[in-house]
């Protein structure tokens, strides 16, 4: 039987969170004040593209896991894209400035397609929010270029970008 | 050290590393106090610095051994809740926001921090020896030192009207908050006690 690795700070670990089987990482190393002695970490967890989440646990209920950078298909970018998540994504560069947020979709916990600003977690993306281009919520036109070129990142084709486009909407 | 209250037969373990570790630390620094001796010029103002380096680091040794008798407890009642599934929802909640990861141990975050977990924390401190609301206003006075010489700013109003701080009174905080390191171990060893049915240390 082959031991596991003990459990240190930066590892991805996963462990049952009400229903669910979550992952986060090690990001402290409390040391062994739990009972019987055993060690406690506090973990932090993804929780994009809000602020993370953090949970102290004892290190008998963590297992070693590995980060899975899944690759997504075009369809399921598009389906996030469409419904919301360009909005949410364009918002976040509305001050300008030399530091411009850079952006990358992942899935989350769920297999749900979610974006974050941290390149560790991302599966694709990695380019700098275009600067200002949404009116009331839809892409302003004289900014659609540069709005398509961004879509391109994600690995869309033309087509696909356009789609999503067409779907957010245009304002003049 | 002297305490008027009894220690636990066998403490916690934020207890022991307190009682080792924490308190080896802190005897390094007053070591340190005592190698800066003489008459020379300069040497009022290397103990003041080093008064306040002390102050500094009992309060975060402090700080360190609340949070982690804190995180002791929590493991103690959260492992003998059912179902399972509900453990580490507990766990999260217990320590969300609490404010000894961010704040001062003064007491009025040692309170709310504590109070979380069942009890009105202070009140069963102060029930265990009239001496401890003393010793509370000690750690009160230990945190405003703290933020003064964090911030650099000696308001003798929030200060007890001085701006030296003596070894003396350092000493006198330091015995407060390793008084208080017994009591608060016993106060949360005996209320999981009552609660869960088990003595957890």
């Amino acid at each position: 039987m082959v031991a596991q690795k003990s459990i240190s700070i930066g590892d991805n670990v996963s462990f049952t969170f009400g229903t669910s089987a979550i992952q986060g990482v090690v990001i402290e190393d409390r040391g062994p004040i739990g009972a019987n002695r055993v060690r406690i970490f506090r973990v932090q967890i993804p929780n994009d593209p809000y602020d993370d989440d953090f949970i102290e646990m004892p290190e008998d209920e963590l297992a070693l896991a590995s980060q899975n950078i899944e690759l997504i298909p075009d369809e399921d970018i598009v389906d996030y894209l469409e419904n919301g998540g360009l909005v949410q994504i364009l918002k976040c560069n509305v001050s300008g400035g030399k530091t411009q947020p850079r952006v990358w979709l992942k899935r989350d916990s769920l297999g749900n397609v979610v974006h974050t600003f941290i390149a560790e977690r991302g599966s694709v993306g990695g380019a700098s929010i275009p600067f200002s281009v949404l009116h009331d919520n839809r892409i302003f036109t004289p900014k659609l270029d540069e709005v398509l070129e961004f879509l391109s990142t994600f690995g869309l084709s033309k087509s696909d970008a356009k789609r999503v486009a067409q779907s957010v909407g245009t304002a003049t | 050290m002297t305490t008027d209250w009894p220690p636990p037969v066998m403490p916690s373990n934020s207890l022991q590393n307190w009682n080792t570790v924490r308190i080896r630390e802190l005897d390094e620094i007053a070591n340190a106090h005592l190698q800066v001796g003489g008459d020379a010029r300069g040497r009022r103002y290397a103990t003041q610095q080093i008064n306040h380096a002390y102050t500094m680091l009992l309060s975060s040794q402090f700080q360190g051994y609340c949070r982690d008798l804190h995180s002791e407890s929590i493991d103690h009642m959260v492992r003998l809740v059912a179902p399972v599934s509900l453990q580490a929802v507990l766990r999260a909640e217990f320590t969300l926001h609490r404010k000894l990861d961010r704040g001062n141990p003064n007491p009025g975050n040692i309170g709310s921090d504590f109070n979380r977990l069942g009890l009105k924390f202070l009140d069963q401190v102060r029930a265990q020896s009239r001496r401890n609301q003393s010793r509370i206003e000690h750690l009160e006075d230990l945190n405003r030192w703290r933020n003064a010489i964090a911030h650099q700013d000696f308001d003798p109003a929030f200060l007890g009207g001085i701006i030296n701080l003596t070894l003396a009174t350092v000493r006198r905080w330091r015995q407060g908050c390793e008084q208080l390191a017994i009591v608060f171990d016993s106060v949360m060893g005996d209320h999981i006690h009552q609660l869960m049915g088990a003595r957890p240390w």
